[in-house]
């Protein structure tokens, strides 16, 4: 292996857990500037915060072209890993429903959240809406975790189909007949379809995006020399998506149909490709942002059920804070409780693992002295 | 092969990983996934009750590597 794939390899894990950490913390932070804009009840973000929301669709990006760098077809054991996948879902489903059963209780609201967070949860709603009388909203960033894992399936399954080209064209193809059809049906800018249960067209989006990640590592893209030329059309294209266009994946909203999500992904390239030669291993800020991103996948249905829990954006007595200081309130306290319930999960689950290797000793050496 | 090495290679087989050796490369030749590497260190911190910090995941890239770092961490909690 040349030094060139052997720093590919040897620090690769490491660092894109420090920057999916840092997307975290982005995601929860604009998360509790939605919260805040809700209790101040201001139309106009400052400019730090209209920044940090017009990434969002790019952070979101981001977040599955990494996971689809770190990802390896597995040869076995994709139904045992899927499973565990979707009882995280499960368990986030119910103690989210419990989270908001309390919630209700406490705040004494007459229209109960609970159960159309339970059904949202059931059917994988991206909006507010009404399905057969019953009143069903989006379970929270619960979202994410449904389409991580519904894209991670089927990228699997994909990487079983033998000829490149077919496994290319469905990849590719589903996501561009659905801009097709954005076009076609005279939305362009999308925000449709999005009352389709379980995510369909994010998850479309998300194969691709993982796919691109898994196709970026495996060729070394990364870590090959881009002509001037191409940077000027990658550079282009992403500020032109950032600056003019709105990327919204739960909702299926692409402002600028297709040239919004490939300005999306040129935006990302740009990211992964420089945060990976500029930010040095050594610095020892990478130590909480990678802490951060190895629990991503404990954090997002941890964040649900605060969310849940403490419905930020009733806290009306924030307001004489502002806008900035509600935000960040909301945003350390909810760093908190997620870092806290983190540290009580894993420390449980340690107790567990050691008990069942003691288990798995004690049984060894019975066996052995019978 | 040292007794690090050995744990390692058992903690992948009880994850279905066969054919790792203490050369092979975690990320390369057994082509491990982040979330498999993360499964392996969580169980090899019960294994050893030592907390492996993620620091770690930029110094290794073979078995070898991460049996030594874990042999380091150990050392160290016992002096």
């Amino acid at each position: 292996m040349d030094d060139t794939k052997q720093k590919t390899v040897k620090n690769v894990i490491g660092m894109w857990s420090a920057l999916k950490g840092l997307l975290v913390i982005a995601v929860i932070l604009g998360h509790s500037v939605y919260e805040a804009e809700q209790i101040c009840n201001i139309p106009v973000y400052p400019i730090p915060f209209r920044v940090l929301t017009k990434a969002g669709g790019i952070i979101l990006f981001t977040f599955f072209v990494i996971s689809g760098y770190l990802f390896n077809p597995k040869k076995k054991g994709i139904g045992k890993q899927y499973g565990k996948y979707v009882l995280i879902y499960v368990v986030a489903a119910l103690f989210m429903t419990v989270a908001a059963v309390i919630n209700d209780w406490i705040t004494g609201r007459t229209n109960p959240n609970a159960g159309s967070l339970f059904l949202g949860c059931l059917y994988g709603a991206s909006e507010r809406m009404s399905l057969f009388g019953w009143e069903i909203q989006p379970p929270y960033a619960l979202w994410f975790f449904a389409v991580f894992m519904n894209s991670w399936l089927i990228l699997e399954m994909l990487t079983k189909i033998k000829k490149e080209a077919v496994r290319r064209g469905i990849i590719f193809g589903c996501p561009v007949l659905f801009f097709l059809f954005c076009i076609g049906v005279g939305r362009p800018g999308g925000l449709i379809l999005e009352r389709l249960p379980f995510y369909i067209v994010p998850t479309i989006i998300a194969v691709m995006l993982l796919y691109i990640g898994y196709y970026i590592k495996k060729e070394n893209i990364l870590f090959q020399k881009i002509k001037w030329y191409w940077w000027c059309i990658i550079i282009f294209t992403a500020l032109g998506s950032y600056f003019f266009g709105k990327i919204d994946m739960m909702r299926n909203g692409y402002q600028l149909n297709i040239l919004d999500c490939v300005g999306g992904i040129c935006g990302v390239f740009v990211v992964l490709y420089w945060y990976i030669r500029l930010i040095n291993p050594d610095n020892r800020l990478l130590d909480p942002l990678m802490w951060i991103g190895r629990r991503t996948l404990l954090i997002i249905p941890i964040h649900c059920v605060e969310w849940a829990l403490f419905m930020w954006a009733d806290w009306r007595k924030l307001r004489p804070l502002g806008m900035y200081g509600s935000a960040f309130l909301i945003f350390f306290l909810r760093m908190g409780i997620i870092v806290l319930s983190c540290i009580v999960i894993e420390y449980l689950q340690m107790k567990y693992k050691r008990w069942k290797q003691e288990v798995k000793k004690n049984g060894s050496y019975v066996r052995e002295n019978h | 092969m040292d007794h690090m090495s050995e744990k390692i290679i058992k903690v992948l087989k009880d994850m279905d990983i066969e054919d790792a050796t203490p050369e092979s490369s975690l990320m390369g030749d057994l082509e491990l996934e982040s979330l498999q590497i993360y499964e392996l260190l969580a169980e090899m911190e019960a294994l050893c009750s030592v907390r492996i910090p993620e620091r770690v995941l930029l110094k290794v890239d073979t078995v070898q590597d991460l049996a030594d770092e874990i042999t380091k961490l150990v050392e160290k909690k016992h002096d």
